[in-house]
């Protein structure tokens, strides 16, 4: 019982030391509280998470039939490009490049219809002058995009002359399927003569209408194709009308004297029906839009999230993890380094205290004050800078004991570790420079090589920023093996800062 | 070996700290060097040397803080190495540097020392109370250590090794760097304790300390040259009591010679540079009337005799003196290194 009672009295006299020297220093609180809060108060404020334009120079001879429409084009995209002139001088753009007077250079090649002609492809060249790895990607898909733009105008450009076809052969298609109808009542009635005459009808304005369709024909059977529309031997316009004029019926003039003429009634029943359809194709060709026909498939992005999340609301429980981790670490390697160095290591071992009782009494002190901090800081970027709480409290309290308990340990080895408080900040520095590009604070963990990604498994913030994002930003519960990792990995740490304690108090 | 190191008067259960042949070596250096001695309960012991004589070693082997290289140590009856709680409380010990917290008042680090100890919020308030008047730092219990002198650091650190009322009290080197008023001051409280029934190991530089010793142990290179109580000391020092004298009348050669071969005079007699003829007794009380009566019969008239009480500093300087003049002789004779 006085075992039980010498224990807390231990405990507590640790607790009360260790708050009172931590009280007594309010630049320390201010640096491990305000600090952070201004921080992510100014980023809050600050960042906006909208790209600006990229200051854009365009290079176009001036005689390129495109000028226009890129130019215009340009402008309809000031959401992504500013700009700042076409010019036809290469170097002129180049040089502005250089002097970070533009973001972005884009040269259009002047003989685009020569190129196409020859069956290759007339290439977009984009230039930059960016050495942040995540720009240069952007701009490789600025080019993409810009190349798809100009494509799709040119397209659309395409269709629409298409469409006009389509409505100028549409009088031809009427013709050609009157005079097969009529070609067809004229045999039911014996009449093989004016059947003859319409026949010979039928086949001039299939010859018409051959030479007639262009790109129109080109375009359909292409949109029919893409959308999974009528079967492929009906579509092919051009086959279909070959086709019907290679038909026996249409091509040899009915002979006169016949018994009967049904086998020719059905092939002109036949063809009457193919032209019926691609009378309806084209009609229902020059009924959608050209720029529907350029562009048919727009995606909608949605969120399967309670909520939309702000930049700053994003960061924060990373930043939380973070601080609470390095602000623990720093303490508890600096607590044992100074009191080795003090000399007050050598009282506790002439003492009655335990390495057990003085780890545990550590431990119960720094999580007590480590929860106090985590706790108003929190709360302050809660209420303070609104941020999403999407989760249970009481699976954010979860996490931060063991995030704090994880972290203690990382301290305390590094307290063995160091001979020095110079020693012991550095290398706290060491801890926080892995965390903040191994834990998944900004960079996802799947770009990270296998080998290397072990690295942040090794790192309480790792596992806390998953789950406190998890529990804020996504209202999911804490993640069953993220909890037993951090926990294992903390016990594994508290384990052995009980070994070197035991090694550093033991008789020399 | 020490000389002298048997105490008759008192029997083994007596005794709380007795070493048997216990050398500590650091990197091939012996921090202590066969040290073999028995202290006694409820005395002042002070263990003096010059630095790197090995007293802090010495009290870190008696506190179980250094592992012996070789020998048997037992304090309280009990292996340091193996020391249980309960036994632990009954010690308490002084570093020489402050070790406790800056950050913290006299009161808060005298709170944390006590609670170390396991002393509960009641029983630590009341004893605070007594040990801040004992220390005379009651004015001041509220200052932050880091802005008080280096005498109440050292009055603070005191009273932290004195927080849980313990047995035997390690103090290395209580009193350095603090002035001769607060010294003595130290060692009223010393001398205090001590009538309390402590036992205190007291390591000092200064060696006039030794005056207030039960018992003093003479430290160098690791090892125990002596451990004896202060008069002892100055016997072993200059080889008895010392006896000064003036006479009116000069002493004849043949004379000097009579008085020389007396039993009770041991070596040769000495002039000093004012005419003070210093002898060397077994014994002054039983030396003196011996003398006077030498004096008479021969006709000289004494015009003054008193025994001389030699400084400390001066016993310890010769001691060590004899003992490193005896130690390079003995190194010559057998072609030892030193």
């Amino acid at each position: 019982m006085r075992g039980i009672s010498s224990f807390l009295v231990r405990i507590f006299s640790f607790l009360s030391k260790e708050l009172v020297e931590v009280l007594r220093q309010p630049k320390l609180i201010l640096t491990l509280i305000l600090g952070p809060f201004l921080i992510l108060l100014l980023f809050g404020i600050g960042y906006t998470n909208q790209r600006v334009p990229e200051r854009t120079m365009f290079v176009l001879q001036q005689d390129n039939p495109f000028n226009e429409q890129i130019k215009s084009k340009a402008l309809e995209l000031d959401y992504v490009i500013d700009l700042v002139g076409t010019t036809d001088n290469f170097d002129l753009m180049i040089s502005n490049l250089n002097r970070r007077a533009i973001d972005l250079g884009v040269v259009i090649p002047n003989n685009v219809y020569e190129t196409i002609r020859s069956n290759q492809q007339a290439s977009i060249q984009i230039f930059h002058n960016q050495i942040d790895p995540n720009q240069v990607a952007y701009m490789e898909y600025m080019g993409s995009f810009l190349a798809d733009t100009i494509n799709r105008q040119l397209v659309q450009s395409v269709a629409e002359e298409g469409q006009t076809e389509a409505e100028n052969i549409a009088p031809l298609v009427e013709n050609s399927l009157e005079n097969t109808r009529n070609a067809r009542v004229m045999l039911e009635q014996g009449d093989v003569i004016s059947a003859q005459r319409h026949q010979r009808a039928v086949r001039g304005n299939l010859s018409t209408l051959q030479l007639a369709v262009g790109a129109s024909a080109s375009l359909l059977q292409g949109v029919n194709q893409t959308f999974g529309g009528e079967d492929q031997g009906e579509t092919d316009i051009l086959n279909t009308l070959q086709a019907t004029r290679d038909n026996p019926a249409i091509s040899q003039d009915f002979q006169e004297g016949q018994d009967n003429y049904d086998q020719e009634i059905a092939a002109l029943q036949e063809e009457e029906e193919k032209l019926l359809n691609l009378q309806q194709q084209l009609e229902s060709f020059t009924s959608i839009s050209p720029a529907i026909l350029t562009r048919p498939f727009v995606s909608k992005t949605q969120t399967v999230s309670q909520t939309e999340v702000s930049p700053t609301s994003f960061f924060i429980p990373g930043v939380i993890v973070l601080l609470l981790q390095h602000m623990t670490i720093t303490l508890s390697s600096l607590s044992l380094v100074r009191e080795r160095r003090a000399g007050t290591m050598e009282l506790f071992r002439v003492s009655p205290l335990k390495p057990i009782e003085i780890l545990f009494s550590k431990y119960f002190s720094y999580m007590f004050i480590g929860l106090l901090i985590a706790a108003i800081l929190i709360l302050a970027v809660r209420f303070g800078l609104n941020s999403t709480m999407l989760g249970s409290w009481m699976d954010m309290l979860i996490i931060v004991v063991l995030l704090l308990f994880a972290s203690l340990g990382i301290g305390f080895i590094i307290s063995f570790l160091s001979q020095t408080e110079t020693q012991s900040v550095q290398l706290s520095m060491i801890a926080l420079l892995f965390s903040v590009f191994f834990s998944g604070f900004f960079l996802d963990l799947r770009y990270l090589l296998f080998p290397v990604r072990y690295i942040s498994y090794l790192l309480p913030a790792t596992y806390g920023t998953q789950m406190m994002q998890n529990v804020m930003l996504r209202g999911m519960q804490i993640q069953l093996p993220s909890l037993v990792n951090l926990t294992i990995f903390g016990v594994v740490l508290f384990v052995l800062a009980w070994v070197f304690l035991r090694r550093t108090m033991a008789h020399e | 070996m020490a000389d002298n190191l048997s105490f008759t008067d008192l029997s083994m259960t007596d005794m709380v700290i007795s070493l048997d042949g216990v050398t500590k070596t650091f990197g091939g250096q012996n921090a202590a060097d066969d040290l073999t001695f028995k202290f006694p309960k409820g005395k002042i012991i002070g263990l003096i040397g010059p630095s790197g004589s090995g007293k802090t070693s010495t009290v870190r082997l008696m506190t179980g803080i250094y592992h012996p290289s070789k020998g048997q140590i037992r304090v309280l009856n009990s292996d340091p190495q193996s020391f249980t709680q309960p036994e632990r409380e009954k010690i308490g010990y002084m570093t020489q540097n402050f070790v406790l917290y800056p950050d913290l008042s006299i009161r808060e680090n005298l709170n944390f020392a006590a609670a170390i100890y396991g002393l509960g919020p009641w029983r630590r308030s009341r004893r605070i109370k007594n040990l801040l008047k004992f220390v005379e730092l009651d004015g001041d219990s509220k200052k932050l250590a880091k802005n008080i002198s280096g005498g109440m650091l050292r009055r603070l650190a005191l009273a932290a090794s004195l927080i849980h009322d313990p047995d035997l009290i390690f103090l290395d080197e209580p009193t350095a760097g603090i002035d001769p008023i607060l010294r003595r001051k130290f060692w009223d409280h010393f001398v205090e304790l001590r009538d309390q029934g402590k036992t205190l190991v007291i390591t000092t530089q200064y060696v006039n300390e030794a005056t207030y010793c039960d018992l003093v142990g003479v430290m160098s290179d690791g090892k125990m040259l002596f451990l004896k109580t202060p008069e002892d000391l100055i016997k072993s020092a200059f080889g008895g009591d010392v006896l000064d004298l003036r006479t009116l009348t000069p002493l004849s050669d043949t004379q000097t010679r009579e008085l020389e071969e007396l039993s009770f005079i041991q070596g040769e007699l000495a002039y000093l540079v004012d005419g003070t003829l210093r002898l060397i007794v077994d014994e002054a009380s039983t030396a003196l009337p011996q003398v006077i009566d030498w004096f008479k019969s021969n006709g000289l008239e004494l015009s003054s005799i008193e025994e001389y009480l030699p400084p400390y500093d001066d016993v310890f300087v010769k001691l060590i003196e004899d003992y490193r003049a005896n130690n390079t002789t003995s190194t010559q004779n057998t072609g030892d290194p030193a």
